[in-house]
């Protein structure tokens, strides 16, 4: 396992990594998912030692590695544009870690082929590495990484540089390796989707800080930072005030709108601390309708948006927009028509505000009630 | 735009190209004619012609050029090596020395040899006390060609160094490879085109050296020194015959370094 504890990195003035802490457990996969600059692929390098970190230690299955140089760390890095060495060829490039470490000629030959064999690469080996597609390039990236037997499997962006449909293809195969393999791993990456097939956890990072760490559905149900939300793609973040509140319940005017909402508060203790609460919705959750029901409000579609296999919807409900996923077979409405929009209750979850905090500062007030204590 | 506006810049984009060509035909095709023209009315009489006179200085181009073209690689690869991958004070300067001899004039490096490798010299005096001249021998060629070629290599080395992308060498840290095992696995290779282009021009540099040679060969003759003695001296034929020579060389080392760059 690794443990990264208060890294500190800037770069003249700018902070580009402030106070990063996590930690993966052992054959966990860890994805570091943010917009591009927000300081992932430098928290990469200053794993792999490839840039030293200004504060805060590196710990690798219990040892402490900040000062080692990168060749004594025992760090797989798959690069994004995969850096595979032109001048030699594919089972040269597999090999160069294990020539490297000077072990016998045999030796070397059994653990490439073994590593080509998982990879389903062996009738790759005298390719040169301009003769490869982007995929199999990939491949190789990844064989090269691992042949050494790394104690963690760095990816940066691997699957960035690849067409969208290859990509699509690639990731589940790549978790699939990866699983078998049973590898630690921390995974940089900007794209959702590949997030949260790829990752154990999921680390959101912005402007050098983690807003959060936790399981893919952490992540996509219960953002915790405005951030975050936007991020896994929640368009529809709402704030309200809270008027009354129950044992399970509560009632909740949001700002602008003339309807209060009933929502289910029992999993967020939240409620209890805050009078205003900013309160997500994701637009797959939010039911178009023609009769007025429980929990509803009268809009307008103002337009109507493909977006692939689903239709973006936009209503206004009185001076504030509100973006809905759904099917072409399910809408029965076009644009300019008047609809109610219903919530389920359960279909609210608040942000609780708070950034992923490193373990030496604060323990954060949990978002969710564990069940329990529910 | 009217037909007839576009049709005058036409004309006149034509005649401004013609005139180009005109010009480079007068400035340099012309005299590599007027050699062709004068080794046929000089017709070259095998009979009268010393040998020792067109073989002698051959011979010492051909190997002075070479002596002074491996101690550029050797020095060159270092220099090139630590100019694009290493952090010191004073590396700016360094540069600026590396190619101030391209920009220096020819007559001012051999001065400048002159007062350092002469008999009392800065570092002339010393050798000279331990019984070693270097001052007009073909050491002191050597010495004035490398002078004047290095910039060549070293230039070449580091563009080709600097073209390395970056994350090769950081896949090699993380493989563990040291900082010699970097340079001999995967900079060496991938500086191979420069190395190669960088050895042609300067061996090609230092065949043609003249001005610095001038000032330190004494009696030797390099061919463009002979060159130099020969049209003084009124002997068409053999100075006719050693620019041929020297010509042909050039124009095959061209040649071959197109070669390399278009396979590169």
């Amino acid at each position: 396992m690794i443990e990264l504890v208060n890294i500190t990195k800037k770069f003249e003035d700018r902070a580009v990594l402030n106070d990063v802490s996590l930690s993966v457990g052992d054959k966990e996969i860890m994805v570091l998912l943010g917009p591009s600059g927000c300081g992932k692929t430098t928290l990469l390098k200053i794993i792999a030692g490839l840039m030293k970190q200004d504060n805060g230690d590196i710990v690798l299955n219990n040892r402490v590695i900040n000062d080692l140089p990168p060749q004594k760390r025992s760090v797989g890095f798959v690069f994004q544009d995969y850096a595979l060495f032109p001048h030699k060829n594919v089972f040269e490039n597999i090999a160069f870690g294990l020539k490297i470490r000077k072990l016998p000629e045999k030796e070397i030959k059994n653990r490439v082929y073994e590593t080509m064999n998982t990879l389903e690469i062996e009738h790759l080996k005298d390719k040169k590495i301009s003769q490869l597609s982007g995929g199999q390039k990939q491949r190789v990236a990844l064989a090269r990484a691992l042949v050494i037997d790394p104690e963690i499997l760095l990816l940066d962006e691997p699957l960035s540089a690849l067409d969208p449909v290859l990509r699509e293809k690639l990731r589940e195969e790549l978790k699939n390796i990866l699983k078998n393999i049973g590898v630690t791993g921390i995974y940089v990456t900007h794209d959702l989707a590949e997030a949260m097939i790829l990752g154990d956890h999921i680390a959101i990072m912005n402007e050098g800080e983690i807003q959060q760490i936790g399981t893919p559905d952490e992540i996509f149900y219960h953002p915790r930072t405005e951030f975050a939300a936007r991020f896994v793609g929640v368009k529809n973040i709402l704030k309200g005030h809270v008027i009354e509140l129950n044992n399970e319940e509560a009632i909740i005017e949001i700002t602008n709108v003339s309807t209060p909402f009933r929502v289910r508060t029992i999993k967020y203790p939240i409620f209890e601390r805050k009078k205003v609460v900013h309160l997500c919705v994701h637009p797959e959750e939010i039911n178009l309708g023609s009769e007025k029901e429980e929990n509803s409000i009268k809009g307008k579609i103002t337009d109507i948006i493909p977006n692939g296999p689903v239709l973006k919807v936009i209503i206004d409900i009185g001076g504030l927009e509100l973006y809905a996923i759904t099917t072409r077979r399910l809408l029965k409405y076009s644009v300019n028509d008047e609809i109610w929009v219903s919530f389920n209750r359960d279909a609210f979850h608040p942000l609780c505000g708070k950034k992923h905090r490193s373990p030496a500062q604060e323990v954060p007030k949990s978002c969710i009630r564990s069940k329990s204590s529910a | 735009m009217s037909y007839m506006h576009y049709k005058q810049q036409y004309l006149g984009f034509r005649f401004s190209i013609g005139f180009s060509i005109l010009i480079f035909i007068l400035l340099i095709i012309s005299p590599f004619l007027a050699l062709l023209l004068n080794i046929l009315s000089n017709p070259i009489d095998f009979e009268t012609l010393s040998p020792k006179s067109v073989i002698d200085p051959l011979i010492l181009s051909v190997l002075t050029s070479l002596a002074s073209t491996i101690i550029s690689i050797l020095v060159g690869i270092p220099l090139a090596y630590i100019l694009t991958y290493k952090n010191f004070p004073m590396k700016d300067t360094l540069d600026t020395m590396v190619n101030l001899p391209l920009v220096v004039p020819p007559s001012v490096a051999g001065y400048l040899l002159l007062i350092t490798f002469g008999k009392y010299g800065l570092l002339g005096y010393p050798l000279y006390i331990l019984g070693i001249t270097i001052m007009f021998t073909t050491f002191a060629i050597v010495i004035a060609q490398t002078f004047v070629a290095l910039p060549f290599m070293v230039r070449s080395i580091r563009s080709a160094m600097e073209d390395i992308q970056s994350s090769l060498i950081d896949a090699a840290k993380t493989l563990g490879a040291s900082e010699f095992e970097i340079f001999r696995e995967v900079v060496l290779p991938l500086s191979k085109t420069g190395i190669l282009s960088g050895t042609i021009m300067t061996y090609a540099r230092a065949m043609g050296e003249f001005g610095a040679t001038m000032m330190v060969c004494g009696l030797l003759e390099t061919l463009p020194i002979a060159i130099y003695n020969n049209a003084l001296s009124g002997d068409r034929e053999v100075a006719n015959l050693l620019s041929l020579v020297l010509i042909i060389i050039s124009f095959a080392t061209l040649t071959i370094f197109k070669r390399i760059a278009v396979r590169s």
